[in-house]
């Protein structure tokens, strides 16, 4: 597609930023199913091939590429790749991010043993753990600190949940941290702390009122679980905020770049939109683009012969259905070049790297290879 | 198509083209003259976006009207919105509804209050299912355009999810409820796929799951396809050493267009590869074919006539 690159722009040297030894992680971001998955592991594969010791933290791979892992051994700890012709001192890792035992772990370590197993046996903690909107996207923040601190690695690739937009992974952290410490949370548990009187006291008609209404609505029980949770869940939690702030630091650090994938389709492309808009005001550092599933356009005179007999009659079936596909093809092709024209507009100088279609997912990771070499 | 339904429920892998395609059911149900609401629960404002309006609220507005008599309407579903609403509806409450949002309250339930989220949405869903309008039903379907495929067990498994946190009490009534109508013979739930390995994976994935915990599939459907095959016979001609002599044109064409065929014959032949495990979930399959690199309106309702043909 060398039309594509008709508005000036740098390509994403993709071979510079894996051999760039400071640095140590790299965030693949973008919108659900745009192949981030795929990327970062090419990324790490590549990065691998030229050297370095790497970590792929990853969330849900794809059955070829987990093939390629050796997924069925993956566990939320990493573990050893192996790569055929590594280089001396190259290194693959991977692991599987498990949600809800990174969230245990983390509880277990913060408090003894018996608090913990109260903490984990609270229902209010149960779904928590496994259902709150953010939790594995902090989950996966969480991981990318712990690894990057294990010296066995020197960078760290990191595929961000699927379901995730693009924005939700940098919020989670601050998310949880609000939830937490939110305002309702902190008056249902300020009469273990205060003393329950001498709090109902305090309460003003209107705040009674409405505990008095959830109680009806939710069950009294419901409030007792959330306040129970809360209070064991404190001495955790006190230190949750900070490593939430420690990790957005680290995320703000250069030594941490992110790599954003998009296709060339309306909407991730306004979440990638976003997203880079996102990283300038919070000065996080930006890689380059990784612009996926791009629809080769077919011979221009092949689209020019298409165009010019499908006005007219044509009499052969077989040679008329190739040049619809031809025409279609080229119509595709062509809305994904004015969405890129558009996009490298607004970006200016952005680095980019277009990755043709492929009709297998796992394809793209060959191409990403053959760029860095 | 899906003529029985009044709660059709949409989920597929993130960038497989779900809204588009929800919102395609939801007009080819208006063209055979049924009242549809088309509601979002992810306040991505697919739905605005695709009809051309300013955001949708939680407020129902008419998007569409055909002369049959069908009508398309449309409504953003959010958690703070639906638990005033049942506050409303069930204590005739709604004044206490600013009490609870300054103490936080709203947003601690109706944001984060695992599982308590999911119902609210499934519920306002359900409570328009249900909705009388004088003697008939307020809506003849409600099309819902749900979370994506890794979460919409999850999503749907309200009372298991609110069983464990809330034991008794109304919402534990209202989660009953809400699980007995999305349990009904009357909801299905269409999974939407495009030929790829990972969101056919899901979506077995999830059919698997969804049906042990009895829910009902109306059906998958296989978006963006590339459209029209080459016959037998026209594919092993191709093959045949004298093919450049079946194909029409000025003879230096000939051949890139040979190559160019057999590339595109290879994308549909892994396609219909990659679709075959799909057979086995017994179920209803509509493939809607690729239209261009983005779905408008007018394209989606191109692939709504596709639907209801």
């Amino acid at each position: 597609m060398t039309s594509a690159l008709a508005t000036k722009s740098t390509t994403f040297d993709v071979g510079a930023l894996i051999r760039d030894e400071s640095v140590r992680i790299l965030i693949c971001c973008g919108s659900g199913g745009v192949g981030k998955t795929t990327t970062a592991a090419s990324l790490a594969i590549s990065a691998a091939r030229v050297g370095r010791k790497v970590c792929l933290i990853t969330i849900d791979p794809a059955k070829r590429l987990a093939q390629v892992l050796g997924v069925d051994q993956l566990t939320n700890s990493p573990s050893v790749v192996n790569l055929p012709d590594l280089p001396v001192g190259g290194q693959l890792h991977a692991m599987m991010l498990d949600m809800k035992g990174t969230f245990d772990d983390l509880v277990r370590n913060a408090v003894d043993a018996n608090r913990a197993n109260q903490i984990l046996a609270n229902p209010f903690y149960v779904a928590l753990s496994t259902s709150f909107a953010g939790t594995q996207e902090y989950m996966a923040m969480e991981k990318l600190a712990q690894v990057h601190r294990d010296e066995r690695f020197d960078l760290v690739v990191v595929d961000t949940p699927p379901a995730s937009s693009t924005l939700d992974f940098l919020d989670s952290p601050k998310r949880l941290g609000e939830f937490l410490n939110g305002r309702f949370i902190r008056l249902l548990t300020a009469p273990a702390r205060i003393g329950g009187k001498l709090f109902a006291r305090a309460l003003d008609a209107g705040t009674s009122a409405a505990s008095g209404l959830l109680d009806r609505v939710l069950g009294a029980d419901f409030l007792k679980d959330v306040s129970s949770f809360i209070t064991n869940f404190d001495e955790v939690f006190g230190g949750f905020q900070t490593r939430a702030e420690k990790t957005y630091a680290l995320l703000q650090n250069p030594m941490t770049r992110f790599v954003l994938v998009t296709t060339l389709t309306p909407e991730p492309m306004r979440e990638a939109q976003d997203f880079l808009r996102r990283l300038r005001s919070d000065g996080l550092t930006f890689a380059g683009v990784v612009v996926n599933r791009v629809q080769p356009d077919p011979a221009s005179n092949l689209v020019e012969y298409a165009n010019h007999t499908l006005n007219g009659q044509m009499g052969h079936a077989l040679t008329e259905k190739l040049l619809k596909w031809v025409k279609a093809d080229h119509e595709i092709a062509d809305e994904q070049h004015q969405l890129l024209e558009e996009f490298r507009r607004n970006n200016m100088s952005l680095p980019n790297l277009t990755i043709p279609f492929a009709s297998q997912d796992s394809l793209t990771y060959f191409d990403l290879e053959s760029q860095t070499k | 198509m899906f003529s029985h339904h009044r709660l059709l429920i949409v989920s597929g892998k993130g960038g497989v083209g779900k809204s588009s395609v929800a919102a395609a059911i939801a007009i080819g149900l208006a063209n055979q003259g049924k009242r549809v609401l088309l509601a979002e629960t992810e306040n991505r404002q697919a739905i605005a976006a695709l009809f051309g309006r300013g955001p949708l609220g939680y407020q129902e507005k008419l998007l569409l009207r055909r002369e049959s008599g069908g009508e398309v309407h449309g409504i953003a579903i959010d958690p703070a919105g639906a638990l005033l609403d049942y506050l409303d509806m069930f204590y005739g409450l709604r004044s206490a509804g600013s009490i609870l949002e300054r103490i936080g309250a709203v947003s601690f339930i109706s944001n984060v209050a695992p599982g308590l989220r999911d119902i609210l949405l499934t519920g306002k869903a359900c409570e328009a299912v249900r909705r009388k309008s004088g003697d008939t039903w307020a809506y003849d379907v409600v099309v819902l355009d749900a979370p994506p495929t890794g979460r919409i067990t999850r999503f749907l498994n309200v009372t298991a999810e609110v069983v464990g946190i809330v034991k008794v009490g109304p919402i534990k009534q209202q989660a009953n409820w809400v699980s007995e109508v999305l349990h009904s013979d009357q909801t299905g739930i269409l999974l939407v796929t495009t030929p790829e390995e990972m969101p056919i994976r899901e979506t077995i994935e999830a059919s698997n799951q969804l049906r042990e915990m009895k829910f009902r599939l109306a059906g998958v459907i296989v978006n963006m396809v590339a459209p029209d095959q080459l016959t037998k016979e026209e594919a092993i001609s191709l093959e045949s050493p004298s093919a450049v002599d079946l194909l029409e044109g000025p003879t230096e064409l000939v051949e890139p267009l040979m190559a160019f065929a057999k590339a595109e014959q290879l994308l549909r032949a892994t396609q219909s590869d990659q679709l075959r495990p799909l057979q086995t979930l017994d179920t209803e399959m509509i493939e809607l074919p690729k239209l261009g690199n983005s779905l408008d309106l007018l394209r989606v309702t191109d692939l709504a006539k596709r639907l209801t043909s």
